[in-house]
């Protein structure tokens, strides 16, 4: 009984850590497309 | 020239991820944003290729030119950025451009917007049977660009005057910080007729 309940505690402070952190915001970054400028003349 | 020759094959590889501006030195199709960008870049010589504002290289010198163009392209597609640039044409003379970003303020940094008008298959004078592709044409916002607040969605609109069944045209969009003339983003759309 005693195990049962060390056990069933133990796995409640996880779950309350777990639920407990602040959920992060990240800022997607996509891909950057190329820009290629020529300096150039005719020919 | 093999220059030109290798831009077509990596446009032709690259599709969407690569756009290309060729501005004009010593022809008729030499204008003032010509001048302008060549100012912008310090310059001193052509042909030089400057690879998403940074990378200049100076491509007489150059044996093995699409070993070189693909080195900086790669480099540069490697990158992530805060912004998507989307283009769509709206009907025959209107096109859409649309600025997100995915940050509120990531890199405060002072970014101006550029829109450009390209044109291909171009012939001059000096070389009547050279065709050019990408030419700069027209700028679509001042020469100078617009302020770009990089910390909110925008939307801007523009039209064009002009027979887009007769030229075969771009619209470059590209974003650009005025500090170090790194590109933040671009993106180009072709507008009218087959190459």
């Amino acid at each position: 009984m005693n195990r049962l309940f060390f056990l069933l505690s133990t796995l409640n402070f996880v779950f309350l850590i777990s639920c407990s952190e602040a959920p992060k915001i990240e800022f997607k970054k996509g891909n950057k497309k190329v820009l290629v400028e020529i300096f150039t003349q005719a020919g | 020239m093999a220059a030109e020759q290798s831009l077509l094959n990596l446009k032709e590889e690259y599709q969407d991820s690569l756009s290309i501006i060729a501005y004009h030195l010593g022809d008729e199709f030499q204008n003032e944003i010509c001048e302008n960008r060549y100012d912008l870049y310090q310059i001193n010589r052509i042909p030089t290729a400057v690879f998403n504002g940074r990378y200049k290289v100076f491509l007489e010198e150059i044996t093995n030119i699409d070993s070189v163009y693909n080195y900086y392209i790669l480099n540069a597609l490697s990158e992530s950025t805060y912004y998507q640039i989307l283009l769509n044409p709206l009907n025959n003379s209107t096109i859409n451009l649309k600025i997100i970003s995915n940050s509120e303020n990531p890199t405060p940094q002072e970014y101006r917007l550029f829109v450009f008008l390209t044109e291909d298959s171009l012939f001059s004078e000096i070389a009547p049977f050279f065709e050019n592709n990408w030419v700069l044409r027209e700028n679509l916002f001042p020469l100078e660009g617009i302020n770009f607040n990089a910390t909110i969605f925008d939307t801007f609109d523009t039209t064009f005057n002009i027979s887009l069944n007769q030229r075969n045209l771009n619209v470059v969009a590209l974003i650009q910080n005025v500090n170090n003339l790194e590109i933040i983003q671009s993106k180009s759309l072709k507008l009218g007729g087959e190459r």
